[in-house]
């Protein structure tokens, strides 16, 4: 299956959603929400999950995109992901 | 252009297959030069138009910056120097571990490169036997040991030695080729009644023949300890609030002892720090039902490779111990990077090979213990007291945010995933009438 944006998204929310319990029937959880202002990821949830996102999607994140301004978002870290992948670096 | 308040000095070497060299190595400033070197660095200087930023790879010396609309590039090891100096706590960043950062003030642009990983993405991947890469290890840290001894040749040393292997190596290989070595323990509580790791430190100190202090703190010690932990400590969670704090009180003693010493010498701390993340020995506290101290949910070589990374945020050896007036010394570094070849290992197994004889077969016996905790039970101790009091892992925050004038939610999009924020691009906003840039 060819690596997409909104596959990227479905990865991370369905990690996100089982690594920190999010209910389902959470209204305030979405792919927009901040995720670290929200207090959905805590500083150790980010290391699970940048973890996961290095293995599943092959890359390696650096410090540059960590402190991204997108990379606080389910939506703006599928992006991040999106863009790594297809540079193929 | 450039204004430093960089007061921790450089411990560093260039990694060249000789003995000898010097140490300490003065401000490497290029890509090359910084990647030959061993060690821990910050440094800051000005070349022409350019300000260029370099700092160790696994960064154990802190450099924070900040820019100015006018006046360019501030640069200190302290967060609380460039907010004394008038900087916003949302104009400061870090230069990353293990990078080159320059910035050109006149054209508003900036570059970071990095020039060495903290870990390699071939860690755990041995090129080599075990055998010989403990032996690589084993010969790095005599030569970290004697370049220390050449450096600091009247140094009075002082080895924070806990009940664990990693400072018991250290305090050893320091007893050969230093003439003054006393060890430091913290207790909590009662001198009559130290706590099981200092009562086993007392007797590692006995075994190995050197001097040794026992240094109680109680309550109102460790609250008295605090604002130090966190101010110099650089950080809030309480993994690492609740070190710092030891090494503030550690530190106190030490320095009060060195300033009534009848000759005037430097005083040189050694720990046996690092060897816990570069062989990701560490396991969670269970108190009052609770686990405290957590891990990331990874395992193995993710774990490692996590708490490596995350040596750069928080700076509760050398910070601390610095605020003091005290050059510590991490001999660990000298063997990070051959024990980053080697496939995560039982770490009594790999303390053993490194030591070579040194340590009595029984040390290896001994359990696992925090000098904040104290003893198995988890009766008494930093974590008790601070978590009895209120004083949990949100509170630390609270608490940081007010000493770093600054709100938790700018805290935790200043310290992320063991990472101190950093900027990739020249900011361009002002903070509000400082004058100093955000991105």
């Amino acid at each position: 299956m060819a690596i997409s944006v909104d596959n990227v998204a479905a990865t991370l929310e369905s990690f996100i959603r089982k690594a920190a319990g999010v209910p389902d029937d959470d209204s305030q959880f979405s792919r927009t929400v901040h995720l670290f202002d929200a207090g959905y990821v805590d500083s150790l949830l980010v290391v699970s999950l940048i973890t996961f996102i290095e293995e599943s999607f092959a890359i390696e994140l650096d410090e540059e995109e960590l402190f991204d301004e997108d990379f606080v978002t389910i939506e703006g870290m599928s992006n991040i992901i999106f863009r790594h992948a297809s540079s193929g670096c | 252009m450039l204004k430093t308040v960089l007061t921790i000095p450089d411990l560093c070497w260039s990694d060249v297959p000789h003995a000898q060299s010097p140490l300490p190595l003065r401000h490497p400033t290029d890509k090359d030069q910084c990647a030959g070197v061993v060690g821990r660095f910050a440094c800051a200087v000005r070349t022409g138009d350019r300000v260029v930023l370099t700092r160790d790879h696994l960064g154990l010396n802190k450099l924070f910056y900040a820019i100015h609309a006018r006046d360019g590039v501030i640069a200190g090891n302290y967060l609380s120097d460039l907010l004394s100096e008038g900087v916003p706590f949302s104009a400061i960043y870090s230069v990353p571990a293990g990078h080159v950062t320059e910035i050109i003030p006149a054209r508003h642009t900036m570059r970071s490169t990095p020039f060495a990983p903290a870990v390699a993405k071939t860690a755990g991947s041995a090129n080599g036997s075990a055998g010989d890469i403990t032996t690589d290890g084993r010969r790095d840290l005599s030569r970290f040991f004697c370049r220390l001894a050449a450096s600091f040749p009247s140094a009075a040393v002082r080895v924070c030695l806990s009940g664990g292997l990693d400072s018991a190596l250290v305090a050893a290989l320091a007893a050969e080729v230093f003439p003054d070595v006393v060890s430091y323990t913290y207790s909590y509580g009662a001198a009559e009644r130290p706590t099981d790791d200092a009562l086993l430190a007392m007797q590692t100190a006995d075994t190995l023949g050197i001097q040794s202090r026992l240094v109680t703190a109680g309550a109102a010690d460790v609250l008295d300890a605090l604002a130090q932990a966190v101010r110099y400590g650089q950080d809030w969670r309480d993994f690492n609030v609740h070190c710092a704090i030891v090494n503030v009180l550690l530190a106190k003693a030490i320095a009060a002892e060195a300033s009534s010493a009848p000759v005037d010498r430097p005083v040189l701390v050694l720990t046996g720090d690092l060897m816990n993340e570069l062989m990701a020995d560490y396991t969670p506290v269970r108190y009052r039902g609770r686990d405290h101290y957590k891990l990331p949910d990874l395992a193995g070589e993710a774990l490692r490779r996590a708490l490596v990374r995350g040596v750069q945020a928080g700076d509760r050896e050398v910070g601390v111990f610095q605020s003091a007036g005290l050059i510590v010394a991490q001999p660990y570094v000298a063997v990070a990077g051959s024990l980053l070849r080697l496939p995560l290992s039982d770490k009594p197994e790999v303390i053993r090979a490194l030591a070579g004889g040194r340590l009595p077969a029984g040390f290896y016996q001994r359990g696992k213990m925090r000098a904040q905790i104290g003893d198995t039970e988890v009766r008494e101790g930093i974590l008790p007291l601070l978590t009895d009091t209120g004083r949990d892992p949100g509170w630390l925050e609270q608490y940081a945010a007010s000493l770093f004038r600054t709100a938790p939610s700018e805290l935790r999009g200043f310290l992320r995933a063991g990472v101190y924020r950093s900027c990739w691009q020249y900011p361009e906003r002002r903070c509000g009438t400082s004058g100093y840039l955000c991105g």
